[in-house]
């Protein structure tokens, strides 16, 4: 499964704004229908992409986290 | 008045009189907008406390009628938290600090660790009365302009601060490409500056860490409280985060935020730098 891995930009710019262009672009290279999982380092940025499928894109199937700085989304391209 | 609030003491008092939470976001459409905390009123950095096309906090005036329109009156404990590690709620308890409100406090954390814990989130905004809000002093001491800087450089009793990133500190790098408008002519840092970035005080889910342990990190540095401390960042929002750090955590007495940060002294004509590539 093709992963959206945001976690290492966050770290170096301390930044959402700058993570969440580079998610868009990411976001465009994943076809229609295809799973793929989401990675971001904080709860905040986790909640937003949560809630941003309808308008960017996105089904969320299933989220979780996977530790203290490892938040993931599972989603569907539509 | 704690200055610092934790999100299970919030939770009780939340819709009780005299309590105004408000949320400070850099980009509320993707914060704010898509949940907030129940009966959290916004503020939108750029639009409400900056003043275009100076580049300037907003003056006394403004402040009143933000508050007023906002509903908040003299007399609320206001809690602040907001969007990137609450930078920018910090902003606005400087301003709010400088323009007399007293009961105020940031959320501990802010948005992340309130979501982290579950806590309940909605995208209903909440009805507001408007007050009268009259700002009673005003107190600037708390603002370092370029020249303040400048007259302190090398001055032994003055220690200034960078919280940016290591590699904006070292000259590698302006500002991140994705924030063309923050850029400046040059790379580097202020003269005599010491780098301790913003988030070497707070822990992996945003929370401040333990107080003893922010002092030895600083200390180390030649942070003292018997020091005037000038701190700054790129903007000035991550240096009012630490701004309040030192002066709420730590207790600092005398604390400045250079809010025109790298974006005026990377800029300025004949602003010494000092870089290291």
């Amino acid at each position: 499964m093709k992963t959206i891995d945001l976690r290492r930009l966050a770290e170096e710019e301390d930044c959402t704004s700058s993570a969440l262009e580079l998610f868009k672009k990411r976001l465009s290279e994943i076809a229609r229908g295809e799973r793929f999982l989401m990675i971001v380092s904080n709860a905040d940025s986790w909640f937003a992409l949560r809630n941003m499928g309808g308008e960017l894109g996105y089904r969320v199937i299933r989220y979780w986290k996977e530790g203290s700085r490892d938040f993931r989304i599972e989603a569907v391209r539509e | 008045m704690e200055k610092v609030i934790q999100p299970e003491e919030l939770k009780e008092i939340l819709g009780k009189e005299g309590v105004k939470v408000v949320e400070v976001d850099y980009d509320p459409k993707t914060a704010y907008e898509l949940g907030h905390i129940p009966g959290a009123i916004l503020i939108d950095w750029k639009r409400d406390l900056n003043k275009y096309p100076e580049r300037d906090i907003i003056s006394p005036e403004e402040f009143e009628k933000l508050m007023s329109r906002l509903g908040i009156s003299n007399d609320d404990h206001v809690i602040l938290y907001g969007d990137y590690n609450n930078w920018f709620a910090a902003f606005a308890f400087w301003i709010f600090e400088m323009y007399g409100h007293e009961k105020l406090s940031i959320l501990n954390g802010g948005r992340n660790k309130w979501i982290e814990l579950g806590y309940p989130m909605t995208r209903e905004r909440p009805e507001v009365k408007p007050t009268t809000y009259r700002v009673s002093k005003v107190d600037l001491t708390k603002r370092a302009y370029f020249l303040d800087v400048m007259k302190r450089l090398r001055d032994p009793d003055t220690v200034l601060v960078d919280v940016r990133s290591p590699a904006e500190y070292r000259g590698e790098i302006t500002a991140p490409p994705e924030y063309p408008n923050e850029q400046a002519q040059r790379a580097g840092h202020i003269p005599g500056a010491v780098n301790i970035p913003w988030a070497k005080a707070v822990n992996d889910d945003g929370t401040f860490k333990d107080v003893d342990e922010i002092r030895k990190l600083y200390e180390e540095l030649g942070v003292k409280p018997d020091k005037e401390v000038i701190v700054y960042c790129r903007i000035g929002e991550r240096a009012a985060f630490t701004y309040f750090v030192l002066r709420h955590l730590l207790g600092f007495p005398k604390v400045r935020v250079y809010d025109g940060s790298w974006s005026e002294w990377g800029n300025m004509v004949g602003a010494p730098i000092e870089k290291e590539v």
